[in-house]
């Protein structure tokens, strides 16, 4: 989907959202795909070429009894982005560009300090799925920087950021000692 | 593994802490493998020292790594990529966490007052349940 968007406009377009979570991850089942690059009618030509339609803020795909929804939420990445995206060569000379995993995290924890369990559990199993594909150490130093020039959710970045990380190790020390229990119980005693 | 570019102390060490703890190791458990003693493990996910080649060698074999010079610049192949997306799939569910819920993530952005008709749909279509 990225690379055809970025092929039919001419532009490179960056999968972010929870459609860039299914790649890190999988199983996220996203509802829609959020690109991030050029806006404007006349991308909205070049996108109707594909048989896209507008619906609302959205672009819609019909086909075989399913749609396929495509967002455009913006032009360029959130301003706590910090990294080139990943580059996934789908072809022969086609790549998709899709959100880094760091960058990813920074998103969801950012929805996390809403507060809300739902945008935590997303952030944990994100951080659990990508956790060595994700640098942490980037990641404090961006939530700390925001939290000292920003407010609101950005005041809370640290302390969320934390929170999740602390989950996720623990999620993964855990996983790690089951695993080591479940290899004991295979193996045959004296 | 994803291959990390490391251009100082500081980012070597957190490299081998994400490692670590990436595994489900504590640094004694690392401490364990490498024969390496705990503190010095400690400085060196701090970024304290400036490691020698054998020790980074050790941490880098318990870890299942390798040392590589290289150029910038990297792409993944879909064949990776999807594989990746696997094993992480796979460590979320052993870990207990379940699988993320779409209707649950619709549910909690209508409560915000976002239009979600339209993802709604698409989602009725692919699926072919409601909520």
């Amino acid at each position: 989907m990225t690379a055809a968007v970025s092929e039919a406009t001419g532009t490179e377009y960056v999968l972010v959202g929870g459609a860039a979570v299914n790649v890190h991850t999988g199983g996220y089942r996203p509802t829609d795909f959020d690109l991030v690059g050029p806006l404007g009618p006349a991308v909205d030509r070049a996108l109707g070429v594909l048989g896209f339609a507008r619906r609302g803020r959205f672009l819609v795909l019909a086909a075989a009894g399913r749609e396929l929804v495509l967002d455009l939420p913006d032009d360029t990445l959130f301003d706590l982005a910090g990294d080139p995206p990943d580059r996934v060569v789908v072809a022969e000379g086609v790549t998709a560009a899709v959100l880094s995993a760091t960058d990813l995290m920074m998103d969801r924890v950012l929805q996390a300090t809403d507060g809300t369990a739902i945008t935590l559990e997303e952030a944990v199993r994100l951080a659990v799925g990508a956790y060595r594909r994700i640098d942490w150490r980037v990641l404090e130093s961006r939530s700390r920087v925001a939290s000292e020039q920003g407010s609101g959710a950005y005041a809370l970045l640290p302390a969320t950021l934390h929170r999740v990380r602390s989950l996720a190790r623990r999620a993964l020390r855990d996983l790690n000692a089951a695993r080591g229990e479940a290899a004991d119980g295979l193996s045959p005693r004296a | 593994m994803d291959a990390d570019e490391v251009r100082s102390t500081a980012a070597l060490g957190s490299v081998v802490r994400r490692e670590r703890e990436g595994r489900g190791w504590t640094l004694a458990e690392l401490s364990a493998r490498t024969a390496i003693p705990e503190p010095n493990l400690s400085r060196l996910e701090r970024g304290l020292v400036d490691v020698r080649l054998s020790t980074l060698q050790r941490v880098a074999d318990a870890l299942g790594a390798e040392i590589t010079l290289r150029p910038v610049g990297r792409e993944r192949r879909l064949d990776e990529v999807v594989r990746e997306a696997q094993e992480a799939r796979d460590r979320i569910i052993a870990a207990g966490l379940g699988e993320s819920d779409p209707w649950a993530r619709l549910a909690r952005r209508r409560a915000r007052g976002e239009d979600t008709r339209v993802e709604a749909e698409a989602l009725r279509r692919r699926d072919g349940s409601t909520a």
